[in-house]
């Protein structure tokens, strides 16, 4: 089986675009939060998010008309244009060679879904606006990035796991690569704000009123947040060849499910799942160091997961952080910002901070690296996704060797 | 008990045994939700979320700690109409 | 090659429930309200109180009762263990309970006047895990929203999680509701397909060497995006493809089963299925029997292909601009 390398790597997010002003953004701890512009949020008691502003779709969907995508697509796209542009790699090149474009989301087009159904309230069924619709289906996300790079041998496909889905998608891409049926992946997920999800989780009471303080003994929930990041994986042999830069090597993953409940995560099932990757990865607990946890703030997610990284680990694991603490909770493109951190971590040996942190929760009992970034070598590293419906995954990257 | 909690008070068991998904019949107004009853905390706040639909109502999410039993219901519900 | 095997499968449609229902075949449209039609070919004998009891589905939709119910058809008298996965497909999940949720939201008087449970099933990977919680199944679990493509894009995931060795058997399945919601949303797409239909299907996929009886092979699947605005030809140069992996000429594919999606994508699928067989290859239309059921079209295509002996071909268009085949080899057990 073949070895597989991250070489491109573009972001959309609240806190900064493209490799280079995210890695600064995640040294510096910056926050992306602030009020929700995106939706309406008239009758929330607080609505606050990391919203990505002044988003230029323009420059970066070229053959893609910008009425054609959805938001979320838009977001793909323009992180799987960075992606490439990064790996210093042709669109041309790409083209000639079979790949596979795997995004993950949450809610795809539900951004436009939901202002159909304002529609509908409001107006009628007959009053939708077709372009919309058109818009709404989700696979929209990974067929519009394989559009705009004019990618026609391809495998696409938009991978629907909530909000593991980042890592899934990035799975499957190192699948196809490692086993030979592609020569590269563009793997990762994008998600729009939405004002369901929002509704849903403020509903369940887990939307924090002012900023997310994962592991946090006064911790009160997500923010909501959007974005997306996409990574291109290439096969290492491929990547020397064309004297490529490896930011990491993908080592393994691991995905399982908690067949338990719909919401609330399953501690065992968690603990598995890394288990899993790391026997996949062939990696030992105490090589890694570093975990880049799901780490949503929400008081049942923090404790389980870490009870679970405890399980694995030891009462000693290695430095676990939440990039959500800057970035919010970015649903479907969640683990794939992670996966990016991590592999910018290890590039650029440093651990990304978990901001906005007080006084850590016993029940964590973790070092999340509180408010500032430190320096470290990062030779293997851990990037934790769980899901509602129980769809965990965990991805495992290593310095390149 | 307020007026209208106590009007509707088998209306009000009907529901939570309904979101509960427990048989009314075997319901007493002191059976405890989840150590009798099997609930979790995700059925709680669908049932703090039909109480305040159903009756166009705003709960605080603290009065989860009271909302034990069927006794507590009423006792929430008709402390949140009558403020 | 892939490498993988069918060695179950399951159905739910208009025709009924489980395998016989599905080939005799007796579908009746039935009168539906509030969509732009007043006819559509649903699942009439999958009633979820009689199919999944009472207990927790008191908030669930169709499409997450569909996924449990097929899923828990294919599985019946098959050992599972714990790397047992599903991989269900989907367009974009319950366009009703999104609907529904976000109507909530907007017209009670606090917008947070939600019911929290109905959140869950709004996810696009509803079906799906839903399907794993009921049956306990603790392997791969994942939802690849693929629009008509959903059916190979799934049969792809689930057979690259065995070679991968992640999984011991997949359920590859998909499923569509239907709902005033999807029926306005396909209306305002501009579908061109036949009645709009609800159902479910599934096979199981396993390593080739099972002890069980083996339906069909996997020997491949392809894929194209039309980037140039032409999906026939995408769809041609996909088939010599797949066909060329496989070593096989195009006269000796028997059964070609269409996705059917109606207007010019139609077409070009019925184009293309000419051009490259000859007039011995039977053409099936699953949507037929069934209607056109969305995103689970590709996997009542390859259901449709499993008592027929030989080489069989299953294609896809999606209105994205997607194109696809899979080849399966079905043995003569006679």
């Amino acid at each position: 089986m073949r070895r597989v390398v991250v070489t491109g790597i573009g972001v959309v997010s609240s806190i900064g675009t493209g490799a280079g002003e995210f890695a600064e953004a995640l040294w510096e701890g910056r926050s992306g939060a602030g009020p929700i512009e995106a939706f309406d949020t008239t009758g929330f008691a607080h609505a606050n998010g990391c919203e990505v502003r002044g988003f230029e779709p323009e420059r970066w969907l070229r053959r893609v008309p910008v009425s054609e995508a959805g938001r979320a697509t838009q977001f793909a796209i323009a992180a799987a244009r960075m992606a490439v542009a990064d790996a210093g790699i042709a669109e041309s090149a790409l083209r000639e060679r079979p790949g596979v474009v795997s995004i993950g989301t949450t809610d795809g087009g539900s951004d436009d879904g939901e202002r159909l159904a304002q529609t509908v309230v409001r107006e009628s069924f007959e009053a939708m606006d077709p372009a919309a619709a058109r818009r709404v289906p989700a696979s929209r996300l990974a067929v519009g990035v394989a559009r705009e790079l004019g990618l026609t041998d391809v495998d696409v496909s938009t991978v629907a796991t909530a909000c593991a889905a980042g890592n899934y998608a990035i799975g499957n891409g190192f699948d196809a690569v490692r086993l030979g049926e592609a020569e590269y992946a563009l793997s990762g997920g994008a998600d729009a704000l939405c004002r369901m999800t929002f509704t849903g989780f403020y509903r369940l009471g887990a939307v924090d009123p002012e900023r997310c303080r994962p592991f946090d003994k006064d911790r009160r929930g997500i923010l909501t947040g959007e974005g997306a990041a996409v990574l291109l994986l290439e096969p290492l042999e491929a990547a020397r060849e064309r004297g490529a830069r490896s930011y990491a090597e993908v080592l393994g993953y691991g995905l399982n499910c908690d067949a338990h409940h719909q919401v609330a995560p399953d501690g065992d099932s968690v603990r598995r799942c890394m288990e899993l990757a790391l026997a996949d990865a062939g990696v030992a607990p105490d090589e890694v160091d570093l975990i880049s946890a799901h780490g949503t703030g929400t008081k049942a997610n923090d404790a389980t997961e870490c009870g679970a990284i405890r399980q694995v680990f030891g009462e000693q694991p290695p430095r676990t952080v939440s990039v959500k603490s800057m970035l919010g909770h970015t649903m479907g493109a969640a683990s794939a910002l992670g996966a990016a951190a991590c592999a910018l971590g290890i590039a650029g040996s440093f651990v990304p901070p978990t901001i906005n942190h007080g006084e850590t929760d016993p029940e964590c009992g973790i070092d999340c690296v509180p408010n500032t970034a430190v320096e470290a070598e990062l030779n293997v590293v851990q990037n934790n996704a769980l899901a509602f419906g129980g769809n965990n995954a965990v991805v495992v990257l290593g310095r390149p060797r | 008990m307020n007026a209208l909690v106590a009007e509707r008070s088998d209306e009000i068991k009907q529901l939570v045994c309904r979101v509960l998904e427990v048989d009314a019949e075997q319901v007493s107004e002191t059976d405890l939700f989840i150590d009798d009853l099997e609930a979790d905390s995700m059925k709680m706040i669908e049932l703090l979320a039909h109480l305040e639909i159903e009756f166009d109502v705003e709960i605080d999410e603290d009065e989860l700690a009271r909302l034990v039993n069927l006794r507590g219901v009423y006792e929430v519900l008709s402390a949140a109409l009558d403020a | 090659m892939t490498g993988a095997v069918v060695t179950a499968w399951s159905a739910i449609s208009a025709c009924g429930v489980g395998r016989a229902a599905l080939r005799a075949g007796q579908a009746r449209p039935t009168r539906v309200d509030g969509g732009p039609g007043d006819e559509a070919f649903l699942a009439a004998d999958f009633v979820v109180d009689e199919a999944l009891g009472t207990k927790g589905t008191g908030s669930m939709d169709r499409s997450s009762a569909l996924g449990i119910g097929v899923v828990g058809d294919v599985l019946a008298g098959l050992a599972v263990d714990e790397r047992t996965g599903v991989v269900l497909g989907t367009t974009s999940g319950s366009a009703q309970t999104q609907l529904e949720f976000t109507r909530d939201s907007l017209t009670r008087r606090k917008p947070y006047f939600v019911n929290p449970a109905t959140m869950p099933f709004a996810l696009m990977n509803s079906a799906a895990a839903q399907a794993a919680i009921w049956h306990k199944l603790t392997g791969p679990n994942s939802t690849i929203a693929g629009g008509r493509l959903s059916g190979l894009g799934v049969l792809r995931y689930g057979t690259r999680l065995l070679a991968a060795g992640r999984a011991s058997g997949v359920v590859c399945g998909a499923v569509e509701e239907y709902s005033a919601a999807r029926a306005w949303l396909e209306e305002h797409r501009g579908r061109r397909g036949s009645l709009l239909g609800e159902g479910a299907a599934a096979v199981f996929v396993e390593p080739a060497g099972s002890p069980r009886p083996v339906l069909a092979e996997v020997l491949g699947i392809e894929t194209r995006v039309a980037v140039d605005g032409d999906p026939e030809a995408a769809l041609a140069s996909g088939v010599r493809r797949v066909l060329e992996r496989a070593a096989i000429e195009a006269g000796d594919v028997t059964t070609v089963a269409l996705s059917a999606p109606g207007g010019l994508l139609g077409e070009a699928e019925r184009a293309v299925a000419d051009a490259a067989f000859s007039g011995l290859t039977a053409v099936v239309d699953p949507a037929e029997a069934v209607g056109d059921v969305g995103a689970a079209i590709g996997m009542f295509q390859v259901v449709a292909v499993l008592d027929r002996p030989g080489f069989a071909l299953v294609t896809a268009l999606d209105d994205d601009g997607t194109v696809g085949c899979g080849l399966l080899r079905v043995p003569d057990v006679s």
